[in-house]
């Protein structure tokens, strides 16, 4: 590809690269505590020191006075923070693919209901770790309790996304296989949603006080569950998940020509549907397990850099992933801060922004020759 | 089988003569939802011309292309391209190959032209400065170069039209001379429905040098004078069943547009060119 608006790495990249660092200093040092940059770089050092051994939490040789705020930020803030980034890049570029796959920029993994399928599959995991009397592991918090827990909310969302496919998209030998159905792609999301919401409740009603909590966390959107197992999972997951992304821009945009045309081109499109449907169930999956249902942010993040750079995937999808890390920390910073000391579910802040652009996107769909 | 010979041995004495069939369609007959849209269709399109598929709405010209194009596959018999069956090619080495531009885009994303006329250059990897030449000379010859940096969406239909061809042409173009890539193929379904007079005899006339350099053509028209005036056969279709295949000189008469279009004409000699010129009744 060597189109003028395509080449390299442009001024937004180089903006978003430069806000990432400080968003995530911005993340450490906000909250009911407050801790000033200072203090913030005394502590630094400490955090990275020993890792994997005993995550986060080394603080010899640190003045007395600093550990109790060291504690603040290596158990609390830098997990979660961590997880919010993490999440919010999976999520956006989950979202720039599945618009391209789609060729249409409604469709948010929260909105078709790949979101609310990989929850269902989540639930139905903690049933079955927990009180569906299987008893398969006593905590959920255990790297085995987390990996059932991804691997059920996979299974959810890999579902729902081939549903919603399947049925808004043509079979493949009719001629009206050019075009993605939108008033179907969004009714089939909804009826995916009410279904894994009755399954939600379902399961709610059927198990223990305990495992209802649990359940309702999901529809929230719960970093607040944020520990270092939980980051280290979610980076095994989600930055494969990216890099893997990247790599389809060229055919992602040939895509958006039509299915016929991309294959003209040399894609070879029944591949890339399932490899992109795949690495995206993945990403949502991961993202619904370890930091609960949080909408709208892969809508919200490539529409607003389609308006900066143009549809070209080669810069939409790294960009998509910096700046959906960027808006889901600050998004958890604003849910920190607004309610102090209380805090608000981050998944509230994200459809504040995302809801409002869902229906302004839904008004000028006749400009995508949508209907 | 008779007429699977007939193809060979009448490929094998071309290929002799350095006329060699580039796409031939072997008893090609397509069901669709039960109904049969293409019957028993024998065909030979030669290297380096021009053939034009003409036939009433619903004739079955949309559903011959793609199956020349391996969208769909036959339901019985095969098309060949350069002498192998086009089911065994990979979606990347049947693109090296055959370009297509179907007869709608679904392109809504604000691409900007340059972008749009540059994927045309995927399947292949010349280089960026030898890509680019190629893009930009083709957006000059049909007249986009000033609408560039313009987003696809915001373009006139016969502009999304010439943009689309010039991403279709790019795709078998392999330098800014207009050198076409050897054995390739270039599938157009009504390509100039969208576009006004000049830029339809433009269009014709550099599909004519393109084919000059050995391009194979195949096109489906509804505009029948077009057809006379440029290509070098003429295929006529009518109900999934192909009528006539020859020279213009042969498929264009008085007695074959009856029976296909079903409508009384007058066909006089072109004034300047000699070709037929079909003049409808009133």
């Amino acid at each position: 590809m060597m189109s003028s608006a395509d080449s390299g790495f442009g001024l937004v990249g180089w903006i978003l690269c430069l806000f990432t660092p400080v968003m995530l200093l911005l993340g450490l040092s906000v909250g009911p505590v407050p801790i000033d940059s200072q203090q913030l770089l005394q502590i630094l050092p400490f955090l990275f020191t020993d890792a994997f051994t005993d995550a986060f939490t080394d603080t010899t040789g640190l003045d007395p006075a600093m550990a109790g705020l060291h504690t603040i930020i290596a158990d609390i803030r830098l997990p979660r923070t961590l997880l919010a980034w993490l999440v919010g890049a999976g999520l956006a570029i989950s979202g720039a693919a599945m618009q391209g796959l789609f060729r249409n920029p409604l469709a948010d993994p929260s909105i078709i209901g790949v979101t609310s399928g990989a929850s269902l599959g989540a639930s139905v995991a903690v049933v079955l770790i927990g009180g569906g009397g299987l008893n398969l592991f006593t905590d959920v918090e255990q790297w085995g309790g987390l990996s059932i827990l991804v691997t059920g909310a996979f299974i959810g969302g890999l579902l729902a996304a081939l549903i919603v496919y399947r049925l808004s998209t043509g079979s493949s030998d009719h001629l009206s296989s050019s075009q993605t159905s939108v008033a179907t792609m969004l009714l089939v999301g909804i009826a995916i949603t009410a279904l894994a919401g009755a399954g939600n409740s379902l399961l709610a009603y059927m198990t223990d006080n305990e495992t209802m909590r649990r359940i309702s966390l999901w529809n929230m959107g719960g970093l607040d569950a944020a520990s270092d197992r939980r980051v280290i999972l979610a980076a095994c997951i989600i930055i494969p998940a990216v890099l893997l992304l990247m790599r389809f821009a060229r055919q992602l945009d040939a895509m958006l020509l039509g299915e016929s045309e991309a294959r003209h081109l040399g894609v070879d499109v029944q591949r890339i549907k399932w490899s992109l449907v795949v690495i995206v169930a993945f990403a949502v999956a991961s993202s619904v397990a370890l930091a609960g249902v949080i909408g709208f942010v892969g809508l919200v993040v490539p529409h607003m850099l389609r308006m900066l750079i143009g549809p070209g995937h080669r810069r939409l999808l790294p960009y998509s992933a910096l700046a959906g890390g960027l808006l889901l920390v600050a998004a958890d910073i604003v849910a920190r801060i607004v309610l102090s000391p209380a805090e608000m579910p981050v998944g509230v802040i994200t459809a504040l922004l995302g809801a409002p652009l869902f229906i302004i996107l839904l008004r000028q769909r006749r400009d995508y020759g949508m209907y | 089988m008779v007429c699977i010979n007939m193809i060979h041995s009448q490929q094998s004495q071309e290929s002799q003569e350095g006329q060699e069939s580039r796409i031939i369609f072997d008893a090609v007959s397509l069901n669709r939802d039960g109904v049969e849209v293409l019957s028993d269709i024998s065909l030979a399109l030669q290297a380096g011309t021009i053939t034009a598929l003409l036939g009433p709405n619903g004739a079955g010209k949309t559903s011959l292309l793609h199956c020349a194009s391996s969208v769909m596959a036959c339901s019985r018999g095969r098309v060949l391209l350069n002498g192998a069956d086009i089911q065994s090619f990979t979606p990347p080495s049947l693109a090296q190959k055959v370009a297509v531009l179907p007869q709608q885009s679904g392109l809504n994303f604000p691409f900007v032209v340059e972008d749009v006329v540059a994927m045309g250059r995927y399947p292949h990897s010349d280089g960026q400065l030898c890509d680019r030449a190629i893009i930009h000379n083709l957006m000059d010859l049909l007249h986009i170069r000033d609408l560039a940096q313009r987003p696809y969406t915001a373009l006139s239909g016969g502009e999304k039209q010439r943009t689309q061809l010039a991403r279709v042409l790019s795709q078998l173009i392999c330098s800014p001379q207009l050198d076409v890539y050897d054995n390739s193929v270039l599938l157009l379904d009504e390509p100039i429905a969208a576009l006004d007079m000049p830029h339809q005899t433009l269009l014709m006339n550099l599909l004519q040098q393109l084919a000059a350099k050995g391009l194979t053509i195949f096109i489906a028209l509804h505009d029948v004078n077009l057809a006379a005036t440029y290509a070098d056969k003429i295929a006529l279709l009518k109900a999934g069943h192909l009528i006539a295949f020859d020279s213009v000189s042969e498929v264009i008469t008085e007695a074959m547009i009856k029976q296909v279009y079903d409508i009384e004409v007058d066909i006089i000699a072109h004034p300047k060119t000699a070709k037929p010129l079909v003049i409808p009744e009133v």
